[in-house]
């Protein structure tokens, strides 16, 4: 069975990119728009792996995953996170609030896919 | 695959200039709420995102200058700067650029690199030391921080190394989503290796917990790669586990039959970890070369899921939309024709179903080509805080009614107009602040931009409290230009319409605000273009207000249907005052003139015939449509008048575009074909030509 990814960006542009890829992968692709649009696919449904943004409005990535991991359904499923940057500090940050991983922008289509493929099979 | 990032270039474009948009409205309010944190937020945001996707399509220098400007409100936001009317002033200036750089992708003209060069030292001026660092987004990209699994990797003086490699999971590893097996996986695809895993820290059933682990893994593996390869496997998981990786002695370890057995089942049932002087008797023994192992793993693509509340559409699709829905309502207006005609019941029936569809259709995909005025207002407030720091004025502009929506095509056309009308407003209308107090007035002068809904039309104000016109010397000057007799008698608001008569300008000298040539007669004509209309009020002191009609839509319109030479031709409802018979007037007597007067104005006559087909036919039936044309009243004649319509306007074919006095063509309901006039255009090229209608 196909595996459904929930990508979360505000960027519409990224969002396209992520989904385009990830589509082309046969993977099942849910988009949210921000943190809080994001929350309406977490409803108990089979999701495999999230990918969110973390500068976001209404509810940003961090708090995003933090909510992700309150909840049963979704405790444990992968997470990765875009960011743009690499200063360690948000990486921790993220981390500390349960991401399983990151994506370091810019990236070409393979390193996404390279950087699913180490949190989810 | 990276054909998927230059597909999505022009999308990344658009939303860019949106971005840009959206931080020049925050940034006008920042200016009045410098410590409104939620609003930095949202300008950092959004910078954040032009730099974040700017790097991803190609646009570097964008990045990097957006990193500069960003690393501004990161430190802003973070209580290190204030915002100060230079950092604002900065970063409009900025905004600019960064629409430049859109434009300019990959800075290559050195003359453009030294630019931006200027722009990030000026933007660096503001960093405290060693803050926000110039950053290249190119040399991020190259150093990759999730590597794939590269088997292809060349191999390190042409051999394998052998490695022990020690991973040893603390419980918080499973709370975050990682697999310890993925890990696993993913170091024994790197090579040859041999797995020991330690289960005695295993706690005993009852107190078995699967959140914790309770295992030590030791891999010796045999691999082309290097040390940094194999702590990248361990990346995500740095803070999660104990990592720690030793050379080994060259040669044959992994596939060792003799000694490596032995040395696993010691350390099992003893319960101790491996140790790398434990590896020392295989110093001698030269390496095999193996080929590395390539899994490919290629999912099969399946039905998708994706959800999503609005799109982004070209507006080329939404204009063949409109143009293809246009064609049905003719289509529909034909089938009801034919219906009536034929008079069956159930065609009838299916008729009239039909045409309720149509309708709804229509409705919807016109809908669809309207966009609120919202879009183009931070344009004008722009413009309003420039005009106020160029001049030393106090402006303050205001805006109700942002919400109403116009044809795409007609905002498109009213933007300059606009921008010049609220120019002249803020350069000749509000006074200078001293200038204001000496007469009472609030230092701080006001223009206000008010849109509603009137009937089908859509009326956009633009008023402002400043020094007026005066309608004296306006009359002098226009009489000066020889725009006017001296000694016609005119109403205020005669005098007042004066200033969009050609070659009128009220600026008393040409300021470097207003710019010289362009007056209010060429934002007449342009609101012309899109069929609207303007007018003019103004009181002494009090302000002037600027009135523009405009049409909701351009691609329906109210003519009037006339006959020329037997051709049809629709004259636009709008630009017509008044249609009287031909043998009403009095050529005074000469067949030959084509110049009468009526309500004392003298009117030219076009005798369209003539006019179209170089011929003229008998006008005793023919009818005179007197038409606006600037403030003069022109006559067009026309053979015969069949009626008024709502047409639907359609543009002309490719060879006849240029013909701009036809604005479009109409297909009626009976199937037969008529042009639209452009009465506009038509004066004017029927002026150059020949005649003058000026008098």
């Amino acid at each position: 069975m196909a595996k459904t990814v929930l990508i979360v960006d505000d960027s519409e542009s990224i969002r396209e990119v992520v989904n385009f890829t990830l589509q082309n992968e046969g993977y099942d692709v849910l988009v949210g728009v921000d943190g809080e649009d994001a929350l309406k696919f977490l409803d108990g449904r089979n999701i495999d792996i999230v990918i969110t943004d973390l500068h976001m409005p209404n509810l940003d990535g961090l708090g995003l995953i933090r909510k992700i991991r309150e909840m049963d359904a979704y405790k444990h499923i992968p997470i990765l996170f875009l960011t743009t940057e690499s200063q360690t500090e948000k990486k921790m940050e993220a981390k500390e609030a349960g991401a399983t991983g990151w994506i370091i922008k810019p990236f070409v289509p393979a390193k996404l896919l390279s950087a699913i493929s180490r949190v989810l099979r | 695959m990276d054909d998927a990032i230059d597909k999505f270039k022009e999308k990344f474009k658009e939303e860019a200039l949106d971005n840009v948009a959206n931080i020049e409205e925050s940034l006008f309010q920042l200016e009045n709420e410098p410590d409104n944190k939620e609003l930095i937020e949202k300008l950092f945001r959004s910078m954040h995102t032009i730099k974040g996707g700017g790097a991803m399509f190609g646009f570097n220098d964008l990045s990097t200058f957006t990193h500069n400007l960003e690393t501004i409100y990161d430190l802003i936001r973070n209580d290190k700067l204030a915002v100060t009317k230079d950092v604002i002033s900065l970063t409009f200036e900025s905004l600019d650029y960064i629409r430049q750089l859109l434009d300019l992708g990959v800075l290559t003209d050195p003359d453009d690199i030294a630019r931006q060069k200027d722009y990030i030292d000026r933007i660096q001026k503001y960093f405290p030391e060693g803050e926000g660092l110039y950053v290249n987004p190119n040399k991020k990209a190259a150093t990759p921080q999730v590597a794939a699994p590269t088997q292809a990797a060349a191999a390190p003086q042409g051999g394998k190394k052998n490695y022990l490699v020690n991973f040893f999971p603390l419980d918080t590893l499973l709370n975050n989503g990682s697999n310890p097996f993925f890990i696993i996986d993913d170091l024994t695809a790197m090579g040859d290796y041999k797995t020991v895993a330690f289960i005695n820290d295993i706690k005993p059933f009852k107190d078995l917990s699967p959140l914790s682990l309770g295992i030590k893994w030791q891999i010796i593996l045999s691999t082309d790669q290097d040390v940094n390869d194999i702590k990248d496997v361990f990346i995500f998981v740095e803070d999660e586990c104990k990592v720690d990786i030793k050379e080994l002695p060259d040669g044959k370890i992994v596939e060792d039959t003799e000694n490596l057995p032995k040395i696993i089942d010691e350390a099992i049932s003893q319960g101790k970890l491996l140790e790398a002087s434990q590896f020392e008797i295989f110093k001698t023994v030269k390496p095999e070369v193996k080929e590395p192992k390539v899994e490919v793993a290629k999912k099969a693509p399946t039905a998708q899921e994706t959800k999503i509340s609005s799109m982004r559409v070209s507006s080329i699709k939404i204009d063949e939309l409109v143009d293809a829905v246009s064609e049905l309502v003719t289509m529909q207006a034909q089938l009801n024709l034919v219906a009536s005609k034929i008079d069956n019941q159930s065609l009838l029936a299916i008729t009239e179903q039909m045409e309720k569809l149509t309708r709804q259709l229509r409705e919807n995909s016109f809908e669809l080509s309207l966009i609120p005025l919202q879009g183009e207002l931070v344009r004008f407030q722009r413009l309003v805080r420039d005009l106020c720091n160029k001049l030393g004025k106090q402006i303050k502009f205001e805006v109700e009614g942002g919400e109403i929506e116009l044809d795409k095509n007609i905002i498109e056309h009213l933007t300059d107009p606009l921008l010049h009308i609220i120019r002249n407003s803020g350069d000749h209308g509000i006074e200078l602040p001293e200038e204001r107090i000496a007469k009472g007035k609030n230092p701080e002068g006001i223009i206000k931009l008010k849109a509603f809904y009137s009937g089908s039309s859509v009326v956009i104000k633009i008023m402002d409290d400043g020094k007026g016109m005066d309608p004296s010397k306006i009359l002098n000057k226009a009489i000066e230009k020889g725009l006017v007799d001296p000694n016609t008698k005119l109403s205020k608001k005669e005098i007042l319409n004066l200033v969009f008569a050609s070659g009128f300008s009220t600026a008393e000298k040409v300021s470097d605000v207003s710019g010289r040539g362009v007056g209010m007669d060429v934002v007449k004509s342009k609101i012309a273009e899109i069929r609207g209309e303007v007018s003019i009020d103004s009181e002494i002191d009090q302000g002037t207000t600027i009135t523009l009609d405009l049409p909701l839509t351009l691609s329906i319109i109210d003519g009037l249907l006339t006959k020329v030479n037997n051709e049809q031709f629709i004259i636009p409802l709008s630009n017509i005052e008044r249609i009287i018979s031909f043998s009403d007037v009095d050529f005074n007597n000469n067949s030959q003139s084509s110049m009468f007067v009526y309500n004392n104005e003298q009117v030219v006559c076009i005798k369209l015939d003539e006019f179209f087909y170089k011929k003229e036919e008998e006008l005793d039936k023919a009818k005179i449509v007197l038409v606006r044309w600037s403030d003069k009243l022109v006559g067009l004649v026309v053979d015969q008048v069949l009626g008024e319509f709502q047409i639907v306007v359609k543009p002309l074919g490719r060879f006849l575009r240029k013909i701009d006095m036809i604005s479009g063509a109409s297909v009626m309901g009976d199937g037969s074909l008529s042009l639209v006039i452009d009465t506009t255009r038509l004066i004017n090229f029927y002026n150059q030509r020949k005649y003058k209608v000026n008098h």
